[in-house]
C-alpha cells in the first residue's frame, strides 16, 4: 500500500516538476510551415494526453525531419522515459546536451533516467550540472541529496537538502529528508524540527509522523514517540513497520504485552516482515515466554537466513528453554553474521571451545 | 555431625527449651480460650468413634514425647502428630505443635499453614503465636506480612531478657527487608536436583567439587553406611562421605561410598577438597569438632590426618577450603577472640603463625560458615547471618582485590532463601555452584543441588527501519547499538591433564611445579596421581606461568602460561610424556624468552636456564646440542642467524655459570624443523621455540 503511495507521489512530483519542461509554448511561436515543428507540437500533445507511443513516433518523424532539434531529442527522451525505454533515452539526452549544453534540464531528465538505470555516480554529476546551472530549481538540489543520502554522505546531502528548501521553502519532502539527514548526523531536535516543518506543509506526508516518532525515541522522549505512532497508526492501520516501530517503542517502555500486541498485528498484515517476528520474540523473552520466543525468532529466521538478531534472541530464547548446545549454536551464528556480541554470550554461558 | 546452630540459642529457643514448663502453665489455665471451631479430643466431639479418638490421643502422646525432649526432637516427633491431624484437623494447641515442629524441620516453610489454623482456631492458642507466625511467613518470603506479625510479637509475660528479644525481632524484620529488596531483582539462575547419581530420599549435603568438576564428594545419611550404625539422637544413617563423577553430557553417576579408612563408623563428613582433587578435608565431631585431612594416593584414600593444633582448637572448627596454590586454608572456628559467633580465618598450613582473622569486613557479631574459595584464589564465598542476610545464613561473595576484602555480595534470591544455605561451592569456569537444600523437587530429605549461574540478563535485540527518503520506498534499516554485557567469566585457566612415561605410555606419578616466571619462584607443588597420571592445576590470571612437570629419571618438561590480569576463564587439557634421559631426545625449552627479534635472553628466562644448569651439574657425562627454531615468517637466512644467535646466548648462559664448553654445542634451524604447520597462529608459536637435545650421555 505505501509502495503505492510514494511511487504515484514520486511520479506526481516529477510530473509537476521535471517534466514540466516538455512546454508547447514555444511551439506555437514557430512559422506554422514548418513540418518538424509541427510534428513536435503534434508529439507534445500526445504527451500530455499520455499518448506515449504515438508521442514518440510524432517526435521520431520531426527528428528524421530536422536532425538538429534539441528540443525534439529532448522531448522524445521524456516519452522513452515514461515508456521506462532509459537507455534510449539517455541517448536522447546525449543529442540533446550535445546541441545545447544549456538547458539545465537535459542533464536533469538524464539524470533521472540514470538513476533509473541504477546508475546513482553519473546521476549524481547529472544534478549537479543542473543545479550548477540553474541553482534555484529545488529537485535538482533535492535528488542529488537523496542519492548522497543513499550512500550515507548525510553531511552533503543536508547541505544539498539546505539549498533545496532554500530554492523551495514549500518543498515538504527536501524538509522531510533533511530531517532524516539530521537524524543520522545524531542532531535530533533538528531533525524533529524539520519533520515538524515537512508535515506542516504536508499534513498528509505520513512518513514524517513515524520518521519524527522515531526520532524522538531515539532522544528519549518516549511518549511523543508513541503519540506520532498513535496519529499515524489513527489514520492508517495497514502498515506492518508503523505497529512494528510502535511496538518497539512499548517495548522500550517496558510494556512487553503492549509490544506484543503490536507486533501481532504486524505479522497478521504482512506475515512476511521478518523485523515483527524477531521483534515479538525479544518481546516473548521479556514476558519469559521462551517457548513463543522461540517460535518467533525461528519464523524470522526462516524468512531471512542471516538475520544475526534474530538468532541472537533465539539464543537467548533456547538457553532458557534448556537446550544449551542449540543456544550456543545460534549465539555463534549470530557473532558469524556481524553481531560480535554474541561470542560474549557463549563465553559467558559456557559454551566451550569453538 | 555438623550442626550449625550448636552454639547458638536465641530467645525462642530459650523458650522451647523450658517449654515443658510453658506447656505446664497454659494447661493449669482455665480451658476458656478455645472457640467455636476449635474442636478438642474428647468424647464430647468424638463419642460415636472411641478407637480413633483413643488412637488419636496416642499419637499426640508419643508426638508429645519428643516435642517435649531437651532438646526438642520434633522432626520424630511430627509423623505422630500428623497422624492424630487427620482425625481432627481442627484442633489449634496440635495445629501449633505441627507448625512450630515443622519451623525446625528441613521443609520450615509448611510450618504456615498449621500455625494460620492455629490461630484462626484459637487466637490465644500461645502466647508466642505473633512470633511463630513471623517466622512461618518469613521463610515463605512472605516478607510484608511477617513483618506485621513480627512487629506484633511480645516477649513473654515475665521474660528476663526483653532486650535480647527486641534485638532479635528487629533483626527478623531487617532480614524481611533485606530480603524484599533481594527478591526484587532475582538472581539468573537455574536449581537443579543433582540428580539420582548423587542424591537419595536420605539427607545428602556438603558437596566439594575440583576445580573442572569432573568429581563431587559429598556427605550422605543413607542406609548401608560404614558400621551401618544409626544416630541414637536422631535415628538416622551415621555420615558418610560418598564420591560421584560428571559424565559429558553433565549427569553424576555412580555415587560409591568412600569407606574406610575415611569413613569410620562415626559420623564423617566432606568439608573441602583441593582444587586436583587429591586432598579432602573432613569433619569429625572430635574435640569440639576438629578438621582433618586425607590425601589420594592412586585410588586410595589414606586414613585422615588431623590439622594440627594451630587449626584445630577445642572450640568447633567446622569449614574450610585450599588456597589454589595449596599452602594456605581458610578455615572457620568459633574459638575465643573472633569477631561474633562463627568467624572465618586464614593460616599457612606449613607456616608457623597464628591463624588471622579475616577481619569485620567478612565476620561479623554474628555466624559465618562454609567457607569456600574459588580456584583464581581470590574470590571467596561463605555463608554469613549478618550482612544482608534474608534469614538464617546466606551465602555471599566477596574478591580480595588491592590488599583488602570487597564489601561482600549476596548471592540473591532464589539461591539464598529465608532458611540456611550454606556450604556453597563452585566450579573454576564460575558455570555451576553446588549446596544442599530442602526442596519440594527433592528425592527425599535434604538434597544435592547444582546451581547454573546464567550471568546477567543477555538483552534481546530488536529491529527497526524507516522510510527516511519520502521520495524512496526502500525503508532504511537502522542499525541499534546492542548494549554491552558484563564479562561474567572467572579469570582463572585449568590446566589439567595425564602426565606418561613416554616409553611404556603408562600414567605416572611426578612433580608438577607452579613458577611465577618474572619473580622465578615456585608458587605451588603438586603431584599427579601415582594410578591414573591426573594432575589438575589452578592458575589465577595476571603471571606468567612456566610449569615444570619433574621426577627423577626423567627429563623435565616445561610449559609456559602467560596470563594476563584479567584473562577470561579458559580449561587447557595438556597431557604430558616424561622422557627418560637418552642420546637423540629433545626437550622444548618453553620458558625461555628472548627480547623481540633479538638474541637478548629475558629475565623471565632465568629460572629455565637455572633448571638446564642444574640438570647438566647432577649429570656430569649429559652432552646438549641448545637450538634455535623459528617459523617461517621473514626471510629463512635471517631466521637461520637469529635462531643460531639465540642457542649461542643460552650456550654463553651456562658456560658463564661455570658447564664445560665442551659439553655443549649451538645451532640455529631456522624455520627448517617445523613442530607443527606454520598455516596457523598456534603452529608457528609451537614452532617459534628453543630446544635442547642429548648428544651424549
Amino acid at each position: 500500500m505505501k509502495k503505492t503511495l510514494f511511487l504515484s507521489a514520486t511520479l506526481l512530483l516529477a510530473a509537476g516538476a521535471a517534466r514540466a519542461q516538455v512546454d508547447t509554448v514555444r511551439a506555437t511561436t514557430l512559422p506554422p510551415a514548418q513540418l518538424a515543428e509541427k510534428l513536435y507540437n503534434s508529439g507534445v500533445a500526445k504527451y500530455n494526453q499520455k499518448s506515449y507511443r504515438a508521442a514518440l513516433q510524432d517526435f521520431d518523424r520531426a527528428l528524421a525531419a530536422k536532425p538538429d532539434f534539441a528540443k525534439a531529442y529532448y522531448n522524445r527522451a521524456a516519452v522513452r522515459y515514461e515508456l521506462k525505454d532509459y537507455q534510449p533515452a539517455v541517448q536522447d539526452y546525449d543529442q540533446a546536451i550535445k546541441l545545447d549544453p544549456s538547458t539545465f534540464g537535459s542533464y536533469f531528465g538524464r539524470a533521472q533516467a540514470r538513476e533509473a538505470l541504477k546508475q546513482p555516480a553519473e546521476a549524481e554529476q547529472d544534478y549537479g550540472k543542473a543545479t550548477e546551472l540553474k541553482a534555484d530549481y529545488a529537485p535538482a538540489w533535492y535528488y542529488r541529496g537523496a542519492l548522497r543520502f543513499e550512500k550515507a554522505d548525510y553531511q552533503a546531502a543536508k547541505a544539498d537538502f539546505d539549498a533545496a528548501v532554500k530554492a523551495d521553502p514549500t518543498y515538504a519532502y527536501a524538509w522531510h529528508d533533511r530531517g532524516s539527514a539530521q537524524r543520522q548526523l545524531n542532531n535530533l531536535p533538528a531533525a524533529i524540527q524539520d519533520y515538524t516543518q515537512a508535515l506542516k506543509l504536508q499534513p498528509e506526508l505520513l512518513p514524517a509522523l513515524l520518521n519524527r516518532a522515531a526520532t524522538r525515541r531515539r532522544a528519549g522522549d518516549l511518549k511523543g514517540a508513541l503519540q506520532d505512532y498513535n496519529d499515524y497508526l489513527a489514520k492508517k492501520q495497514d502498515n506492518a513497520l508503523a505497529y512494528t516501530n510502535r511496538g518497539s517503542t512499548r517495548f522500550e517502555q517496558a510494556d512487553y504485552k503492549g509490544a506484543v500486541e503490536d507486533f501481532s498485528k504486524a505479522v497478521a498484515l504482512d506475515a512476511s516482515y521478518a523485523f515483527a517476528w524477531n521483534n515479538r520474540a525479544a518481546a516473548y523473552l521479556k514476558l519469559e515466554d521462551y517457548q513463543r520466543a522461540e517460535a518467533d525468532a525461528t519464523k524470522a529466521i526462516a524468512l531471512n537466513a542471516q538475520y544475526a538478531e534474530a538468532y541472537l534472541n533465539r539464543g537467548h530464547a533456547r538457553e532458557m528453554l534448556r537446550q544449551p548446545d542449540a543456544a550456543c549454536q545460534d549465539w555463534r551464528k549470530a557473532a558469524e553474521l556481524g553481531l560480535e556480541i554474541g561470542n560474549t554470550h557463549a563465553a559467558n554461558s559456557g559454551c566451550g571451545a569453538e | 555431625m555438623l550442626r550449625l546452630r550448636l552454639c547458638m540459642t536465641t530467645y525462642y529457643e530459650f523458650l522451647l527449651m523450658h517449654k515443658y514448663v510453658l506447656a505446664l502453665l497454659l494447661l493449669s489455665a482455665p480451658a476458656t480460650a478455645a472457640t467455636a471451631q476449635n474442636v478438642e479430643f474428647s468424647k464430647d466431639q468424638f463419642g460415636n468413634d472411641k478407637e480413633g479418638l483413643k488412637t488419636a490421643q496416642k499419637e499426640i502422646k508419643l508426638g508429645d514425647e519428643f516435642y517435649d525432649l531437651d532438646p526438642p526432637r520434633y522432626e520424630q516427633a511430627l509423623p505422630h502428630y500428623l497422624a492424630a491431624q487427620k482425625f481432627n484437623p481442627n484442633n489449634a494447641q496440635l495445629n501449633l505443635k505441627i507448625g512450630d515442629s515443622y519451623l525446625h524441620s528441613g521443609f520450615k516453610p509448611r510450618a504456615l499453614e498449621y500455625l494460620q489454623k492455629a490461630y484462626q482456631l484459637n487466637p490465644d492458642v500461645d502466647p508466642r503465636i505473633h512470633y511463630l507466625l513471623g517466622r512461618g511467613l518469613h521463610l515463605n518470603a512472605k516478607w510484608d506480612e511477617a513483618i506485621a506479625e513480627y512487629k506484633r510479637a511480645t516477649p513473654a509475660a515475665g521474660a528476663k531478657n526483653t532486650a535480647g528479644f527486641t534485638q532479635e525481632i528487629q533483626k527478623k524484620i531487617r532480614e524481611c527487608e533485606n530480603g524484599r529488596k533481594l527478591a526484587a531483582k532475582p538472581s539468573r539462575v537455574f536449581i537443579d536436583n543433582a540428580g539420582p547419581g548423587v542424591n537419595s530420599p536420605y539427607p545428602e549435603y556438603g558437596p566439594v567439587i575440583t576445580a573442572d568438576e569432573s568429581v563431587i564428594l559429598f556427605t550422605s545419611r543413607r542406609p548401608g553406611s560404614t558400621g551401618d550404625q544409626k544416630d541414637p539422637e536422631t535415628g538416622g544413617f551415621m555420615e558418610d562421605i560418598y564420591t560421584s563423577t560428571r559424565t559429558t553430557q553433565g549427569n553424576w553417576v555412580g555415587a560409591r561410598n568412600l569407606s574406610q579408612p575415611v569413613n569410620t563408623e562415626g559420623h564423617d563428613a566432606t568439608v573441602g577438597l583441593s582444587p586436583d582433587g587429591q586432598r579432602l578435608l573432613v569433619y569429625l565431631e572430635e574435640n569440639g569438632g576438629d578438621l582433618n585431612e586425607a590425601n589420594l594416593r592412586g585410588a586410595e584414600w589414606r586414613k585422615p590426618q588431623k590439622l594440627g593444633s594451630r587449626i584445630n582448637s577445642k572450640a568447633h572448627e567446622s569449614s574450610a577450603a585450599y588456597t589454589p596454590d595449596g599452602r594456605s586454608l581458610y578455615f572457620v572456628t568459633d574459638k575465643e577472640g573472633g569477631i561474633g559467633g562463627r568467624d572465618i580465618y586464614r593460616i599457612e598450613i606449613e607456616g608457623r603463625g597464628p591463624a588471622v582473622n579475616l577481619g569485620s569486613t567478612i565476620n561479623t557479631q554474628y555466624g559465618e560458615e562454609g567457607v569456600f574459595l574459588h580456584p583464581d584464589g581470590k574470590t571467596m564465598y561463605f555463608s554469613s547471618e549478618g550482612h544482608n542476610s534474608m534469614g538464617g545464613y546466606d551465602i555471599f561473595k566477596s574478591v580480595y582485590q588491592n590488599g583488602k576484602w570487597s564489601p561482600p555480595e549476596n548471592l540473591g534470591w532464589p539461591i539464598n532463601t529465608p532458611d540456611d544455605d550454606v556450604f556453597f561451592v563452585i566450579s573454576a569456569s564460575g558455570r555451576h555452584g553446588y549446596y544442599s537444600s530442602f526442596r519440594d523437587d527433592g528425592l527425599g530429605s535434604k538434597d544435592i543441588y547444582q546451581i547454573t549461574f546464567l550471568g546477567p540478563e543477555k538483552p534481546p535485540l530488536l529491529s527497526q527501519e524507516d522510510q527516511l527518503l519520502a521520495s524512496r520506498v526502500q525503508p532504511v534499516k537502522e542499525t541499534l547499538l546492542a548494549p554491552p554485557v558484563a564479562i561474567a567469566s572467572a579469570q582463572v585457566t585449568i590446566l589439567k591433564g595425564v602426565v606418561t612415561d613416554e616409553a611404556s605410555k603408562q600414567p605416572t606419578e611426578a612433580t608438577i611445579d607452579v613458577i611465577d616466571n618474572s619473580l622465578n619462584q615456585v608458587i605451588a607443588s603438586f603431584q599427579s596421581n601415582a594410578q591414573s597420571g591426573r594432575y589438575l592445576v589452578s592458575l589465577p590470571s595476571g603471571v606468567n606461568y612456566g610449569i615444570v612437570v619433574r621426577k627423577d629419571g626423567y627429563l623435565f618438561h616445561s610449559e609456559n602460561f602467560d596470563l594476563p590480569a584479567g584473562a577470561a576463564y579458559s580449561e587447557v587439557v595438556k597431557d604430558i610424556a616424561l622422557k627418560k634421559l637418552d642420546v637423540g631426545v629433545k626437550v622444548v625449552l618453553n620458558n625461555i624468552f628472548f627480547d623481540f627479534d633479538k638474541a637478548t635472553l629475558r629475565k623471565e628466562s632465568t629460572g629455565e636456564l637455572e633448571r638446564l644448569q642444574k640438570l647438566l651439574t647432577e649429570t656430569p657425562a649429559l652432552r646438549l646440542e641448545i637450538s634455535g627454531h623459528t617459523d617461517n615468517v621473514g626471510k629463512a637466512e635471517y631466521n637461520k642467524d637469529l635462531s643460531q644467535r639465540r642457542a649461542k646466548a643460552v650456550v654463553d648462559y651456562l658456560v658463564t655459570k661455570g658447564i664445560d664448553k665442551g659439553r655443549l654445542t649451538f645451532a640455529g634451524y631456522g624455520d627448517a624443523q617445523p613442530v607443527a604447520p606454520n598455516t596457523t597462529k598456534a603452529g608457528r608459536q609451537l614452532n617459534r621455540r628453543t630446544e635442547f637435545k642429548v648428544t651424549g650421555k
